[in-house]
């Protein structure tokens, strides 16, 4: 080929690759999302839940544990590049051995797991993955997906208790599909080692719990509500730590965490 | 290099002028059978292509341009079938900036082939070259470059060296 003829090539694949360039760097995001509501109404929605949840439930009320919790949450949240929500952590007296994740960043965990749990560090993995479910909207594209986001607002400013309650039902049933599972087990991944938090214990946990679903017969939750395969258990083995990576353990005395409870 | 010299309207056939053109046409009957997965029309037009491979170099050039610049095009759409399917279908990968991005210069590649295409259709009816950018190019050098032929009377079989 002639050197006329390589150019005239080059010419094409650049003005094609300028093209994709340009246009790549518009962002889609605002009409990719139809899921997408704005934070106002989803403090909205999550005050409607609360007040549900506070009736069926029986929330632990104690002000060192929830010091405490303060303290391995306060390491996660100071690692994260954005913060979308002023997260709450709720505890939950269940012996469920299971956490979840509401609206406008509210994280509900049960006593069963933290009696579960072996070390803060255990809890500070699970989290993560928590907050990842709620940074990445996991429950709203859930609720909006299920019902539509007309609908929830109708039933919303209607105020019936009997569908609200059943709205709140959905928000909670924590089952998120395996693509959402994986976004927020990524997400925790990340924050672990940006926490100096060993991320090999979402896979400790996982095993664990694996563990005991064939050893015993207890109804373990989070297995049912956090559909877990091998894959995961993998990722979580396989993600790079950076050189010299050292777990800096979170100064939280666990032993004196369960006897709270 | 020497190249073969062009012919001039007044020395192609109806026929000819008509065989170019369907080489442009044609495709666009073949890219209809060929959704979702762009692969029939190209094979259409390499049928379209060897079948035309004896008769003159001017709608050999046609053809070829045909065929090589809708490679090109084959290849963005059948990317952009497979990352549509891993968005959507398969959930491997996130439905991104770069993935609409792609989408859109697609729509673009192939409203630009379809106008190159048409014009090139008319232009081979009339009689006339019409040069696509690199591929009009590339096509001339295929198709009308003098290579070295044996000359008569040279010897081409040869009995083994004993």
């Amino acid at each position: 080929m002639s050197e006329k003829t390589w150019k005239e090539l080059f010419i094409l694949v650049a003005i094609f690759g300028a093209i994709w360039a340009g246009l790549s760097y518009y962002s889609y995001e605002a009409d990719v999302n139809p899921f997408s509501i704005s934070l106002e109404n989803e403090e909205e929605l999550a005050e409607f839940l609360n007040e549900y949840m506070l009736e069926d439930l029986e929330f632990v009320e104690n002000e060192r544990l929830d010091s405490t919790m303060g303290i391995i949450f306060d390491r996660l949240i100071s690692n994260m590049d954005t913060v979308t929500y002023d997260y709450q952590l709720h505890v939950i007296h269940d012996e469920q051995v299971n956490a979840f994740t509401s609206l406008n960043g509210n994280i509900y965990i049960f006593t069963g797991l933290i009696e579960t749990l072996e070390s803060p560090e255990e809890l500070a993995v699970i989290l993560a993955h928590e907050i990842g479910h709620a940074e990445e909207k996991h429950v709203v594209e859930k609720l909006v997906t299920a019902i539509g986001i007309e609908t929830l607002f109708v039933i919303m400013s209607g105020g019936d208790p009997v569908l609200i309650s059943e709205v709140a039902k959905l928000a909670v049933s924590t089952s998120f599909d395996r693509h959402n599972e994986e976004e927020a087990d990524d997400f925790a991944l990340d924050l672990a080692v940006k926490s100096k938090i060993n991320p090999r214990r979402l896979g400790q946990f996982f095993l664990k719990l694996k563990g005991e679903e064939t050893s015993f017969l207890n109804d373990i939750e989070f297995i049912r509500t956090h559909p877990m395969d091998n894959e995961r258990i993998k990722k979580s083995a396989e993600h790079k730590l950076p050189e010299g990576f050292v777990e800096e353990p979170i100064d939280v005395d666990w032993q004196e965490v369960q006897e709270m409870l | 290099m020497e190249f073969h010299p062009l012919e001039q309207p007044d020395q192609l056939s109806k026929k000819e002028k008509e065989d170019a053109m369907g080489a442009y046409l044609m495709m666009f009957a073949a890219i209809g059978a060929g959704l979702p997965l762009p692969i029939i029309n190209l094979i259409a037009s390499l049928i379209y292509y060897y079948v035309q491979k004896k008769n003159s170099r001017f709608v050999r050039f046609h053809s070829l341009q045909s065929l090589l610049s809708q490679l090109p095009t084959t290849a963005v759409n059948a990317v952009a079938v497979f990352w549509t399917l891993q968005v959507f279908v398969f959930h491997n990968y996130e439905p991104t900036d770069q993935y609409f991005g792609y989408l859109i210069m697609m729509a673009l590649v192939n409203l630009a082939y379809f106008i190159f295409s048409i014009v090139g259709a008319v232009k081979a009816r009339s009689g006339s070259m019409y040069y696509f950018l690199f591929f009009g190019k590339f096509c001339y050098e295929q198709v009308y470059k003098v290579r070295d032929e044996v000359a008569p009377g040279e010897n081409v079989n040869l009995p083994p060296s004993l």
